[in-house]
C-alpha cells in the first residue's frame, strides 16, 4: 500500500468535520422553528447549500474549461472533471430534497414550474458532460469536447438562478436580496450561512480526494508506458 | 418529521457513498501502482 502524507488534507477534513457538527447544531437546536411549516422548513439549511455548492462547482467547471481551452494543459482538464462530478452529486441532492420537502408542503412531489424544470436540466447538462467524459477514449478530443460542453452548459446556472425572479413559480421567491418582502429571522440566516461555508469547505475536502485519485491513476499510466518502454 | 429524517438521511448517504467510492477506487489504484512498481524493478534488474 501506498501511504502519502497529506497534512492539508487531514486538516481540511477535520475543519470540515467540526464544521458540520456545527452546522447539524444549529440547524436542529438553533434555528427557531418556523412558524408556518414547522420542523419540515429545517431541510432548507441543507437544501439551499446544496444548490449552492453545485452552482459552485459548475461555475469552476466553466472556469477550468474555459483555462484549458485558453492554455491547455491537462491540469485544467483534470480539475475541471472532478468538479463536475461533485456538482452533480449535489445538484442530485437538490433535486431529491427539494420534492422531499415539497410533498408536504405543496401537496405534490414535483410540479414542472421553472426552477425545478431549469434544475433538472442543469442535471441533465452536466450528467451528459460525463458521459462524454466516460464514453470518449481520445483524451485530447474528450477534454475538448467536454471543455466546450462545461462552457454553454453553465449558461443553465444564472437561468435556474433568476427564474424566481423572472417569472411566476410554485417554488418560494429568494430570502436574500430578494426584495422588501424577502428576509430571514437572524437566527435562522446565521444558520443559513454556516451552513453554506461547511459546504463550501466540503466541496473542497472532496475536490481533494478527488484530485488524489486522478493523481494515482495518472501514475499508474506513467509506470505503464515506462513498463512498455523496458520490456 | 419523517420528512425532515428522509431528507437529512438522503444527504448523508449520498455523501458517505461518494466517499466510499473514492476511498475503494484509490485502493485498488494504489495496489495497481505497487504492483507496477513491483513488476518494474524486476523488468530493470533483468
Amino acid at each position: 500500500m501506498i501511504e502519502r502524507k497529506d497534512t492539508i488534507g487531514t486538516v481540511l477534513t477535520a475543519i470540515t468535520a467540526v464544521a458540520m457538527i456545527v452546522s447539524l447544531y444549529m440547524v436542529f437546536l438553533f434555528a427557531p422553528r418556523e412558524a408556518t411549516m414547522g420542523d419540515v422548513q429545517r431541510i432548507f439549511y441543507f437544501h439551499v447549500p446544496s444548490a449552492w455548492l453545485a452552482f459552485f462547482a459548475f461555475f469552476l467547471v466553466f472556469v477550468f474549461s474555459f483555462l484549458y481551452l485558453l492554455r491547455g494543459g491537462r491540469r485544467w482538464d483534470t480539475l475541471a472533471a472532478a468538479s463536475a462530478e461533485i456538482g452533480v452529486l449535489f445538484c442530485t441532492l437538490v433535486l431529491v430534497t427539494g420534492p422531499i420537502w415539497a410533498k408536504p408542503v405543496w401537496g405534490v412531489w414535483w410540479t414542472w414550474d421553472a426552477r425545478l424544470t431549469l434544475t433538472l436540466v442543469l442535471w441533465l447538462i452536466y450528467v451528459a458532460y460525463l458521459m462524454l467524459r466516460h464514453y470518449m477514449a481520445d483524451p485530447e478530443r474528450r477534454a475538448t469536447f467536454a471543455a466546450v460542453l462545461g462552457i454553454i452548459g453553465f449558461i443553465d446556472v444564472p437561468l435556474v438562478y433568476f427564474s424566481i425572479r423572472w417569472w411566476r413559480t410554485q417554488h418560494p421567491q429568494p430570502v436574500m436580496a430578494g426584495g422588501d418582502d424577502s428576509g430571514l429571522e437572524p437566527a435562522m440566516l446565521a444558520t443559513l450561512l454556516v451552513c453554506i461555508g461547511t459546504f463550501t469547505l466540503l466541496y473542497l475536502t472532496l475536490l481533494r480526494y478527488r484530485l488524489k485519485l486522478q493523481a494515482l491513476r495518472d501514475e499508474v499510466d506513467t509506470l505503464q508506458d515506462r513498463l512498455e518502454q523496458a520490456g | 418529521m419523517k420528512w425532515l429524517f428522509a431528507a437529512y438521511a438522503v444527504i448523508w448517504l449520498a455523501v458517505f457513498l461518494y466517499l466510499f467510492d473514492l476511498a475503494k477506487k484509490q485502493k485498488a489504484i494504489a495496489r495497481e501502482v505497487e504492483g507496477l512498481k513491483a513488476k518494474l524493478g524486476n523488468a530493470d534488474k533483468k
